[in-house]
């Protein structure tokens, strides 16, 4: 280790390219796009050498740009481990100040960001994403979700009807 | 070989996060809303929504997003005691089984079901319309057995004269009845039996009147069971019999028992197996148990992984058990347990000149093979309590070497709880882990913690915490 001297750049820090699917090419350190489980598992079977261009077909560049922002911020956490996952995180739908900020986006982009995290396989900012969209829900009546997230009414009234009988009990509690 | 082979293959063979395999490939491309999005997606945002207000107005937004929120709106059925003051979450127990009486489908989703003990300062809200509602539960009640091939005509008639004067106990025995995929229940103890002085049989008492009842039948899902003993407003004690009969449902792995009590001694029913329980993790919390009824409970199980128990002042002073006692109960499952949590500030913030402290029964814990945690009170491992708090004869925890002879060579964490500045932990220096876990005897252990005691019924809470390096 110590006589280390043909490599002299520390490979987390080695720059990587991804090609969005608009065609735009970003330049990442490597260390960042690998919070991306995507993204890691590729640069592993491709070899360390990274020097190709890595095509993201499924993310365009703005929305790239703006998860890497995430990745940057979030470079050094801790990866999550297994048995966090179904317990833990659903007693708490309290966000960090930082991701708070972050995800203060247009729904077009809230909504992209979700999409992303999750082709990418991101799964600490998918969390982020769910519990800030979850918020969103919280303590609205029917009317104003589908004002907040533009949803049409399908129901019929009848059915809208038989919902309200079946699920008398949820009200109010 | 192209870079795009390599990632779609790479993709498909991901193995995380597991929702989203489909959702890769269902991706839209622009104008989303929340509806247009992949339904595993929609399910990973909808359960952040606790609330079941929210999820009824959810269900009520389309019909994309109904088919979704159903799923989490009936995932549990939570019905609160005095404690939350309130009886507006009993008064939605019969609209709640209507609809899971009708549509069958929608009973198949309960998987959790949580129940207080009746509230006694709430007036019981049917109380105007009881005899309508008496017929109307009689009728269900009876169905209900019928369809669930529970007793014969006959008997179910009996049960339901039974039920007329309990119907709130009725009406939870039909839940439990009818919700059979239950994973996680949270129950008051006397719905199970026969309850409240009344002649009509809780869920264990129609159960076990099937002739083809061994140990338990229903529940075939349950792996995560917590029964509340709480005696208030409730006679006399439950009994061990239901402890023994509920441990032994097939599926379960998780049990908490809540102030368990037993006032009878021999009182097992007549089919009790020993070592019939799958239960691999048992919590006892302030168990008023004497010295039999612990060896007959500890020897129910097959291999108990876990042992947490947290006592109170009364639970020990009423059985007269000592810590030894338990220590020797305990040794029924000593090459299978791998936890140990024991809780006993309470006992000893009550200057109990009885209350025993024997380091001479530590010494039966070194034969745990394999206990990897343990978590005792620093009093349990100090001395012996001859007097009042705070003087102390008797042994006390002078080396490293004692320690080696306290606790067996496999273990791995190490937790000390103490009241903050408590004056066990004059005993327990950075000198002395050092020493400890320089010793062979001690080579897996890794981590020493002591928790601080921050108040009664608080958890206690991490306050230092020694690594062994390099292991």
């Amino acid at each position: 280790m110590a006589a280390a001297s043909t490599s002299a750049v520390d490979p987390a820090k080695k720059m990587i390219m991804l090609t969005t699917s608009d065609n735009i090419d970003i330049k990442v350190e490597r260390e960042v796009a690998e919070r991306s489980i995507l993204i890691k598992n590729l640069l592993e079977d491709l070899g360390s050498e990274g020097d190709e261009p890595i095509p993201i077909p499924n993310v365009n560049e703005a929305v790239m740009k703006k998860v890497l922002e995430w990745c940057e911020q979030h470079r050094k956490d801790p990866p999550a481990t297994q048995d966090d996952d179904s317990d833990s995180r659903k007693k708490s739908t309290d966000i960090d100040e930082w991701d708070q900020k972050f995800m203060q986006v247009d729904q077009e982009m809230l909504f992209e960001i979700i999409l992303a995290a999750n082709y990418l396989d991101i799964k600490a900012l998918l969390d982020v994403g769910c519990k800030t969209v979850a918020n969103m829900i919280k303590g609205k009546s029917p009317d104003e979700i589908r004002k907040t997230f533009n949803i049409q009414n399908d129901f019929t009234p009848e059915e809208e009807d038989q919902i309200r009988r079946e699920n008398e009990w949820a009200e109010d509690r | 070989m192209p870079l795009t082979s390599t990632a779609n293959r790479r993709g498909q063979a991901s193995m995380e996060p597991c929702i989203l395999q489909h959702a890769k490939r269902t991706r839209t491309p622009s104008n989303h809303t929340l509806n247009d999005l992949p339904i595993e997606l929609l399910a990973a945002i909808i359960s952040d929504v606790p609330e079941k207000q929210d999820l009824l107005s959810l269900s009520l937004t389309s019909r994309t997003l109904h088919a979704v929120a159903e799923e989490y709106l009936y995932s549990s059925f939570e019905l609160y005691g005095a404690s939350r003051i309130n009886h507006i979450s009993r008064k939605s127990l019969r609209p709640f089984l209507r609809t899971i009486i009708e549509i069958p489908r929608l009973r198949g989703l309960v998987k959790k079901v949580l129940i207080e003990p009746k509230p006694l300062d709430v007036p019981e809200p049917w109380l105007e319309e009881k005899p309508e509602i008496t017929r109307e539960y009689s009728r269900l009640f009876m169905d209900c057995c019928l369809a669930l091939g529970y007793g014969t005509s006959r008997e179910v008639e009996h049960w339901v004269n039974c039920l007329e004067e309990n119907l709130e106990e009725a009406q939870v025995v039909l839940l439990l009845m009818l919700t059979q995929n239950v994973m996680e229940a949270d129950l008051w103890a006397p719905y199970l039996e026969s309850c409240c002085g009344c002649p009509a049989p809780g869920v264990l008492g129609i159960v076990a009147s099937l002739p083809d009842t061994k140990l338990f039948r229903g529940f075939h899902t349950l792996q995560n069971l917590s029964l509340d003993f709480c005696p208030y407003n409730w006679g006399s004690g439950p009994t061990l019999e239901t402890i023994a009969r509920v441990i032994c449902i097939p599926t379960l792995r998780r049990i908490t028992l809540r102030k368990p009590t037993s006032w009878k001694t021999a009182n097992l029913p007549c089919d009790w197996l020993p070592q019939a329980s799958p239960v691999e993790e048992l919590r006892l919390i302030s168990p008023y148990l004497g010295l039999e009824q612990w060896d007959t409970l500890l020897s129910s199980f097959r291999s108990l992984k876990v042992f947490i128990s947290e006592w109170d002042y009364g639970a020990l002073a009423t059985s007269a058990l000592e810590l030894s006692d338990i220590y020797r109960a305990l040794t029924h499952q000593k090459l299978s347990l791998e936890t140990i949590y024991l809780d006993t500030r309470e006992i000893f913030s009550l200057d109990d000149y009885y209350f025993p402290l024997v380091p001479s029964a530590m010494g039966s814990l070194r034969d745990f093979e394999n206990l990897k945690n343990l978590t005792l009170t620093g009093t349990a491992m100090v001395g012996r309590s001859t007097g009042c708090y705070p003087r102390l004869s008797g042994t006390t925890i002078q080396s490293a070497e004692y320690l080696s002879e306290l606790l067996p060579c496999s273990l791995q964490e190490l937790t000390i709880l103490d009241w903050i500045d408590g004056w066990p932990r004059r005993y327990f220096t950075a000198e002395l882990w050092t020493a400890a876990a320089s010793l062979p005897h001690f080579a897996n252990l890794r981590k020493i913690g002591m928790m601080n005691f921050l108040g009664k019924n608080k958890p206690p809470e991490l306050d230092e915490e020694y690594i062994i390096p390099g292991r």
